[in-house]
């Protein structure tokens, strides 16, 4: 899913601090108004590459190109305490020429009007994740890079969170992210990239890159779960007994299994045994595995 | 520029700096009004008990002026030494605050976030630096006019004011004001460089400990003058041919009259430069990579 006129391209961009090349001839591009994720190891290179992106390293070779200069969230970045977020939101606003409009849709888009006389230093994890945000948009970034912005979320901010990305991808923002968080990230994905020890492995669209990778297996919860066990073992699949469930692993049919299970037991949920951005991080971006020949899937 | 400038105003390091500052302000006045007073007659018997008392002991002639403590404030020997103390102490707090200031957004990453670009970083820590700058020139202005006010009206009604010269006292704020820009901007700039308020702070600190108080000390037979001496002694810069020459004051010993000079144009010039350097350094080290 490469775009005709991408918002951010990189070509062939090597980084290396001293004699250590950090990322390596990494390629890929995307167009306006999609969520990506980028994917890797600890270590791969992943923040190393934001920090390219955004400007804050140099490229020892290749090229990027982004419209616009892109804003940027690091995971641990604060903006200092005693400032109230209005205050800040004023001083950005000035910084960047910003019109009472483009202050009103970043407040409206990221919701802090609910804290804006609140201190900086007062803030949730989650408030000043979206005023971060909000500081973002308000340079008219059309490119945002976020660096773990789950980290330190509950449950429910996670969900605003990925609201407010679904909100941004809508007005035609392009959000690269990376996270560990992976089952929350492919709720809002459209397009992902691997890095294994700084080279990019894998490039493209998730149904494209998921189409790539090993099925899941499944958990299936019932109201009798040693029955349901016993019925897949006779049906020569790979059950075992868990205490989330029945799982069956390989690539049985999630029809299969119900037909099997549903004859004995009433089924009251069946769930994927792995998320997809693991199975994709395992086959892609696992630190265990040689790199693989590099793919770009379009 | 603007933007900045109206950021600094909401900062608590600016807040601190304004409240010791008036502090300061109000402190030494009250602290020369409560240890002065216009009161000769009682020192002069004060000095004479003291006289009756040693000679006997002594066996010989005990001068009265070896004896006699001046109780009153007279500006025209101790109000350029107050000023100049007063912008050691400013220029100390402007210093660190600077760091603080500048270095503590970098060490936050709140930097990263604000401009991650390389141009913007140069961009935006001059800004800073430049506007740190203007700032505490402008409260240095209004301290030191403020102390040299108020110690004047502390050397009329608890001392004299006689012999003070308003062009030496101008000389002096105006001095005063350059090294606390001076060491603002150093400061500020300090900060930028180590990316962190943490290394400024505690680089001082060893200063002081080793330059201020060990070396004057292991030094002093050899004449060695600190930092701090030879900045009171540049803020006042004493008018050629005005040293040794002693105030009249109706006493039976009086203090040297301090005639604040022009200063030496070099002194000027490598102030003007060292603030311009540090600046044009802090833009520079402002676009090193940022890996952390």
């Amino acid at each position: 899913m490469t775009p005709s006129r991408p918002v951010l391209s990189l070509d062939g961009v090597t980084v290396s601090r001293g004699r250590r090349t950090l990322v390596r001839d990494v390629s890929f591009s995307m167009g306006p108004g999609l969520v990506h994720a980028l994917l890797g190891h600890n270590g791969a290179g992943k923040t190393t590459l934001f920090r390219a992106v955004s400007g804050l390293v140099p490229t020892r070779s290749g090229r990027i190109v982004t419209r616009g200069e892109p804003s940027v969230l690091f995971v641990g970045s604060r903006f200092p305490a005693e400032l109230r977020v209005r205050d800040l939101m004023a001083y950005r606003g000035r910084l960047v020429s910003a019109s009472r409009r483009d202050m009103a849709r970043a407040r409206e888009v990221t919701g802090i009007g609910e804290f804006e006389a609140a201190r900086c230093g007062e803030l949730s994890t989650g408030m000043a994740q979206r005023l971060a945000l909000a500081v973002a948009l308000l340079g008219g970034a059309r490119v945002l890079l976020l660096d773990e912005p789950t980290t330190g979320l509950d449950p429910q901010a996670i969900d605003s969170l990925l609201d407010l990305l679904r909100t941004l991808r809508d007005d035609g923002c392009t959000v690269v992210l990376c996270s560990h968080d992976l089952a929350q990230l492919e709720l809002v994905c459209d397009t992902v990239t691997c890095l294994r020890h700084g080279r990019l492995t894998v490039t493209g669209a998730v149904g494209d890159v998921a189409a790539r990778v090993p099925r899941a297996g499944h958990v299936v919860r019932t109201s009798d779960d040693g029955a349901a066990y016993r019925a897949l073992r006779e049906a020569r699949m790979d059950a075992t007994l868990t205490s989330r469930g029945v799982r069956v692993a390989g690539p049985d049919p999630l029809a299969a299994v119900w037909t099997v299970v549903a004859r004995h037991a009433v089924v009251h949920e069946i769930t994927v045994d792995r998320a997809l951005f693991d199975r994709i991080f395992d086959e892609f971006a696992s630190s265990g595995t040689e790199v693989a020949d590099e793919r770009t899937l379009s | 520029m603007r933007a900045v400038a109206s950021l600094l105003l909401h900062r608590r390091v600016v807040g601190v700096q304004l409240w010791l500052c008036g502090l300061v302000v109000c402190a030494l006045p009250v602290l020369r009004w409560s240890t002065s007073s216009r009161d000769l007659d009682s020192a002069l018997r004060a000095a004479q008990a003291q006289v009756d008392v040693m000679q006997p002991v002594i066996g010989e002639e005990f001068d009265l002026a070896a004896a006699f403590v001046e109780p009153r404030y007279l500006a025209a020997a101790e109000l350029p030494f107050d000023l100049a103390a007063l912008t050691v102490g400013l220029a100390l707090v402007c210093l660190l605050a600077g760091a603080v200031l500048c270095g503590g957004d970098w060490r936050t990453r709140s930097v990263h976030v604000t401009w991650p670009s390389e141009r913007r970083r140069g961009e935006s820590a001059v800004r800073a630096v430049v506007v740190w700058t203007g700032w505490c020139a402008v409260v240095a202005v209004v301290v030191l006019v403020v102390a040299a006010v108020s110690l004047l009206g502390v050397a009329y009604l608890r001392g004299s004011a006689d012999g003070v010269a308003l062009t030496g006292v101008l000389l002096v704020v105006v001095r005063g004001v350059l090294v606390v820009a001076g060491a603002a901007s150093i400061g500020a700039a300090a900060g930028v460089v180590a990316r962190s308020e943490v290394v400024v702070i505690l680089s001082v600190l060893v200063y002081v400990v080793l330059g201020e108080l060990v070396a004057p000390a292991v030094w002093a037979a050899d004449g060695f003058r600190s930092g701090v001496t030879r900045l009171v002694g540049l803020v006042v810069s004493e008018a050629e041919g005005s040293r040794g020459v002693a105030l009249e004051c109706l006493a039976p010993r009086c203090p040297d009259l301090v005639v604040p000079g022009g200063g030496s144009a070099a002194a000027y010039v490598v102030g003007s430069a060292v603030v311009v350097l540090v600046i044009v350094l802090a833009g520079a080290a402002a676009r090193r990579p940022v890996w952390r």
